[in-house]
């Protein structure tokens, strides 16, 4: 099979335009939006530093640390949402019947479902809180080379990979029940959960944050390798949880296809 | 009466239908409520006095906020601004019960179902991490009880404000998710509102948010006196009193509109 | 024509779960640990060809499987068993190649991108089908003039009737220039001289571009008007499939009389020239044999007092719903 990456990209592109034309047209929502995302991270900034500052050490990692887990999930759970934000829409796609049109089309439809509605807003928010968040982590007592900034990245890569699979998962399962908001909103938590250190948890869940829903692969580890900590789980091991959750997901997606039912009209 | 309990099981049973979805929204509540508490057990790992808070005390408003949450914040009327817009609302109109009555019995539903469901998982999470939690007494918990309804209305009547953007415009998220934001903040699991540097608070308690949650964790906490009692009382009856104003105004103005465009 | 058909159903089957809830509240809470499932024989051993540059109708009720049909030949269904080929691909693997050879119109469902212009869209699918530009341009320019919606193009689609938006919805659909075309009640809802224009449209595009169609439709004259064969289906199996006038020819005994009196005739002195339908005293419904039709409207006209007389065909909506009526059940 070959790949029309050309033709991707510039689907991509036109939808992202589109995209963009109709967060202008409905500006004063999407002004809300920003806005209530800005106050959701710098409060949640004020409350790290509050800890920061009143205690010295967090389950085994330092304060300023806590600070950079917190940061680095912002920075990769933006990234997902950006570029993932259209499986939000994929429950009404399924009962519209609106889904029966991405199929027929010769395009492979998981591109347009995930990457269907790019966030604008996300995007936006990105730059100034990437910023933000560079400037922070410069003055946090926190030792940073480039080694490890550029397995950061790549590790970042593999992040997104895992998203990915677990967006594929939830459409997945949307095909067959065509709901999808419950379990975004869980995927939501579930990563939120990634906000502080998955090794914080008891043994259970922090089991299951990495073995099941791999949360720590996603989040905790990248930001350990950022700081040179020693990861809870070897790079080369996360590489592979990466491209292997990838590649179950895609199965999974092709058994739930064959149950399809299509809306009836 | 019978019409009220006809409502009441009609929308358990639309519960049911969605059990799934209402099985991971309750998950998820669980799961923030794990995450609060792993983080402040963490935390108080440090020492037993943190911003004013013992462990119980944190321990205890963690609980408090998570049932505060099925019982004040959650609602039955989320969709109800697309439910104006979309005209689905001029069905009940033509039915012989009022409006609000309709809505709120949806919501004392609604509220029902919660609260059972909060109760569960706060006797789980009670097992899981064997906490000693802080009672008060009787008449703080009078009083807690009555500022919990006040809560209770207050988010009603803010749901119902929501209500009315549909009668102007479909696009009701941007505010709404401003507002969640809000209450999330003032009323969150995660870290009482009175950690926060003094100058937030202050801009908060401009606004009603610290009446949708945080004031009765205070409340049933016993960390207020009888003068800060009687001046959040009059605050808290005072926003229900301008808000439902501003709300009968508009239902009103907007249903003259609806009506006028035929909808 | 070609020697391989555009599209061969073979034995085709494709079975649904469907869950069953019981009514009321005991039964929801019944549902939670125990539920019954039924299979739906949505489609049950159907076998047909189409070749290339037929204008083939489905007709059935609804729910006897003209959908689900379409939909596993348009790969969106994974049959039960049995194959079917469309332009000799396997619709099911979506191979590209395919894909761009073929396309599906669905009356009640949009494609089109609500909150911008329908040009977006169709820019959107120039892309996705890689349409060089010449040739987009091209089709186009044609699918503007023949639909007339020169205007229209450019208005955000939430702004569009619903008649603009069917018209937008099958420029979309046709911009790669589809070999073969499936429609699924192209027409709904639509009002009497907008279908008129659809069809007439649908027509030219099959001359201009040999295009393979099929076509389901609640509208018999959507079928009448353009398909010369039709495919009949009921309960998921294939009942009848040959030339429509056959249909008619063999199903259509009768032919209707409306009768307006200028005096009031008692119903029983009707009685001897066919079967009284309806009866008011000044007015009458009949249905006569068809080969009689006109000879016995002649003899009432000179025995009876009659102001108006109508002789129409039975509509096929009619025949259909005898044809599938419970005790006529056909077995072809």
């Amino acid at each position: 099979m070959q790949i029309r990456f050309k033709v991707y990209w510039r689907v991509w592109k036109q939808v992202a335009i589109n995209a963009l034309q109709i967060a202008f047209v409905n500006r004063a929502t999407n002004a809300l939006f920003l806005t209530g995302k800005t106050i959701r991270f710098l409060v949640m900034l004020v409350f790290l530093f509050l800890i920061k500052n009143n205690i010295r050490t967090f389950a085994g990692y330092t304060s300023d640390q806590v600070v950079v887990f917190f940061l680095v999930f912002n920075f990769i759970d933006s990234t997902t949402q950006a570029l993932l934000r259209g499986v939000y829409s994929f429950g009404e796609q399924v009962r519209s019947g609106e889904f029966d049109f991405l199929l027929i089309k010769p395009l492979n439809p998981l591109f347009r479902i995930l990457s269907g509605q790019p966030d604008i807003d996300d995007i936006i928010f990105l730059i100034p809180a990437t910023i933000v968040s560079g400037y922070l982590i410069s003055t946090l007592d926190i030792s940073l080379s480039i080694s490890n900034v550029l397995l950061f990245l790549l590790l970042c890569i593999n992040s997104l990979l895992i998203a990915i699979a677990l967006h594929i998962l939830i459409v997945s399962i949307a095909i067959i029940t065509t709901q999808v908001d419950g379990l975004v909103w869980l995927y939501r938590d579930l990563t939120g959960m990634g906000k502080f250190p998955i090794s914080i948890y008891a043994d259970l869940l922090r089991f299951a944050l990495f073995f099941i829903i791999p949360v720590g692969f996603m989040l905790t580890v990248p930001a350990q390798v950022l700081m040179g900590i020693k990861p809870s789980i070897q790079i080369a091991g996360t590489l592979l949880v990466g491209v292997g959750s990838l590649g179950v997901s895609l199965i999974i997606w092709k058994k739930c296809l064959e149950r399809y039912t299509s809306a009836s009209s | 009466m019978k019409k009220y309990l006809r409502i009441l099981s009609l929308s358990w049973q639309k519960g049911l239908v969605y059990r799934a979805d209402i099985a991971l929204w309750r998950f998820r509540q669980f799961l923030n409520s794990l995450m609060s508490l792993t983080v402040w057990n963490v935390i108080f790992a440090q020492g037993n006095d943190l911003f004013g808070y013992s462990k119980d005390q944190m321990i205890t408003y963690i609980f408090i906020a998570a049932f505060l949450q099925g019982m004040i914040l959650a609602t039955s009327l989320h969709g109800l601004a697309s439910r104006v817009y979309s005209g689905e609302i001029s069905f009940l109109l033509l039915k012989p019960i009022t409006l609000f009555s309709y809505f709120s019995t949806e919501e004392i539903a609604d509220k029902i179902k919660n609260v059972f469901f909060v109760i569960i998982e706060s006797l789980v999470l009670f097992f899981l991490f064997k906490p000693v939690l802080i009672f008060p007494e009787g008449g703080q918990l009078i009083l807690f009880i009555i500022w919990t309804m006040g809560g209770v209305i207050l988010n009603f009547i803010f749901s119902l404000l929501f209500g009315t953007l549909g009668f102007w415009s479909p696009e009701t998220w941007g505010p709404k998710f401003l507002f969640f934001i809000f209450a999330d903040f003032s009323a969150g699991k995660l870290f009482p509102l009175d950690i926060m540097p003094e100058i937030i608070q202050n801009m908060l308690f401009l606004t009603p948010f610290p009446y949708l949650s945080f004031m009765q964790t205070q409340m049933f906490l016993g960390k207020l006196d009888m003068t800060q009692t009687l001046h959040h009382s009059i605050v808290l009856l005072s926003w229900i009193g301008i808000l439902s104003f501003i709300n009968h105004l508009l239902w009103k103005k907007g249903l003259r509109s609806y009506q006028a465009a035929g909808q | 024509m070609s020697s391989i058909p555009a599209v061969k159903v073979d034995h085709l089957k494709k079975h649904f779960k469907v869950y069953k809830k019981k009514p009321g509240f005991m039964g929801s809470i019944e549902s939670l640990w125990h539920r019954e499932y039924e299979t739906v024989k949505a489609v049950d051993d159907i076998s047909f060809d189409i070749e290339q540059g037929e204008i083939v109708g489905f007709i059935g009720q609804n729910g006897a499987g003209k959908t689900t049909t379409l939909k596993v030949l348009s790969g969106l269904l994974y049959q039960t068993s049995g194959s079917v080929s469309v332009l000799g691909y396997n619709p099911w693997k979506r191979q590209a190649a395919f894909q761009k050879q073929f396309s599906l119109v669905m009356g009640q469902k949009n494609q089109l991108w609500w909150d911008v212009p329908a040009m977006e869209t169709f820019l959107l699918n120039q892309t996705i089908y890689e349409v060089p530009e010449k040739q987009f341009r091209n089709t186009l320019d044609a699918l503007i003039e023949i639909l007339d919606v020169k205007d229209i193009i450019n208005i955000q689609v939430r702004k569009l009737s619903l008649g603009q938006r069917m018209k937008c919805e099958l420029i979309a659909s046709l911009l790669h220039n589809p070999k073969v075309l499936f429609l699924d009640e192209p027409t709904i809802g639509l009002d009497v001289v907008m279908q008129k224009s659809l069809r007439d449209f649908i027509r030219q595009y099959n001359k201009e571009f040999g295009a393979t169609i099929i076509l389901t439709s609640h509208y018999m004259d959507d079928v009448k008007e353009l398909c010369e064969r039709a495919i009949m289906i009921d309960r998921g199996a294939k009942v009848f499939d040959g030339q429509l006038s056959d249909l008619i020819d063999k199903y259509a005994r009768n032919k209707i009389l409306s009768l307006a009196f200028s005096k009031p005739v008692q119903k029983k002195l009707l009685e001897k020239y066919g079967i009284v339908k309806n009866w008011t005293g000044s007015t009458a419904t009949m249905l006569v044999p068809r080969k009689e039709a006109t000879k016995r409207a002649a003899t009432m006209l000179t025995d009876l007092p009659i102001h108006d007389l109508n002789i129409e065909e039975i509509p096929l909506e009619a025949i259909i719903r005898e044809v599938f009526g419970e005790e006529n059940r056909l077995h072809l």
